[in-house]
């Protein structure tokens, strides 16, 4: 079997998409929110769709790893309940800066501090609502070919290389010069 | 680098130590699907990943009628100890002593450096080898999709259902 890992799963309307939907670079991000190297990679990737907002853009499913990371799910929920009030990507931040004391009582307080409705979020989390959304994702990652937290794709490409962001710029630059409008004789 | 077992030969037999010492052998899984998952070693950040990536999806590769095996060099103790750590229910073998042996009969031992290849078997009910996934680079773990490609392939994307029963 070859090396070499495609994304298969199509980026759809129902991701969480950070950046331009013409944006012709896609960063694929599979992680869990108590993953210390999803989390160092986190200002990165979005530093890369901050700095060249037409060209990359950043879409985020959950990979939960529960057996090691016992408030992952949970995190991962909470990003969903707060994505269901249009706070998901702030949400996101939040979780990750908090990484080291994850509960659901951190979890309450950034949906406090990012003035959701409470009553909601409470009532969902209970429900466990957004499950279904966050099980999703895992199954995505898995026909993916995740191999690890974080897993990234660009464009479809599984990046195994180093995740700093001169390495990330220079990957990216490769990816837009061998893009479709520019190729030669490239299928 | 050895040479990798071709599918359609019969898996070769072996008995190793688990984390609590008790020998397991490979035909004791006969009429099970067997994921063999070499690894280069212990307490390693991509081993790790690796192996928490499969506990993850342990039930579902049950669906297939499957159980994994993990093997590396590192000594029973060794396994124990890390099997907590990461929270791992499935069986870690020690190809410790004669040291490298069973890697060695699958053909992914290192001879510059002492440890197995990254590597995968996947081996049918009936004890016969179906299909292998070695890393071109130690560094990078399998897809979890090369797992379940590979499942599916023997046991049908139906035996899922069927084998629930």
């Amino acid at each position: 079997m070859p090396n070499e890992t495609i994304q298969k799963t199509p980026i759809t309307d129902d991701d969480w998409i950070l950046g331009s939907p013409a944006a012709p670079v896609t960063l694929l991000e599979y992680g869990d929110y108590e993953c210390p190297h999803c989390a160092m990679a986190r200002p990165v990737l979005e530093g890369l769709v901050a700095k060249m907002p037409d060209t990359v853009r950043l879409v985020f499913r959950h990979f939960p790893i529960t057996t090691t990371h016992p408030h992952a799910l949970m995190a991962a929920e909470a990003a969903e309940a707060a994505g269901a009030q249009g706070r998901f990507w702030k949400m996101h931040d939040m979780i990750f800066a908090r990484q080291p004391q994850l509960s659901y009582e951190t979890l309450r307080a950034c949906a406090v501090a990012l003035r959701l409705d409470l009553a909601r979020f409470d009532l969902e989390m209970e429900a466990h609502t957004y499950l279904p959304e966050v099980r999703h994702d895992f199954r995505r990652g898995v026909q993916d070919g995740v191999n690890g937290t974080p897993t990234i794709f660009i464009n479809r490409r599984r990046y195994d290389g180093p995740r700093d962001r001169e390495s990330m710029l220079a990957v990216i630059a490769a990816v837009l010069s061998a893009a479709p409008g520019r190729a030669r004789g490239v299928a | 680098m050895a040479t990798i077992i071709n599918p359609g030969a019969q898996a070769p037999e072996f008995t190793l130590l688990n984390g609590n010492a008790k020998p397991v052998k490979l035909s004791d899984y006969r009429g099970k699907n067997v994921v063999l998952t070499f690894y280069p070693a212990d307490w390693s950040p991509v081993c790790t990943s690796e192996l928490a990536l499969i506990q993850e999806t342990l039930g579902e590769i049950r669906d297939f009628n499957a159980e994994v095996l993990g093997v590396s060099v590192d000594n029973h103790w060794s396994h124990r100890a890390w099997a907590e750590h990461l929270h791992v229910t499935f069986p870690l073998l020690a190809d410790f002593w004669p040291h490298g042996e069973v890697s060695r009969l699958y053909g992914v031992f290192r001879e510059t450096d002492g440890i197995s290849d990254r590597a995968l078997y996947f081996i049918d009910a009936a004890g016969v080898i179906r299909d292998s996934w070695v890393a071109e680079n130690p560094g990078v773990a399998p897809g979890l999709n090369v797992i379940f490609e590979a499942l599916e392939r023997i046991q049908g994307a139906r035996g899922k259902e069927t084998s629930r029963a």
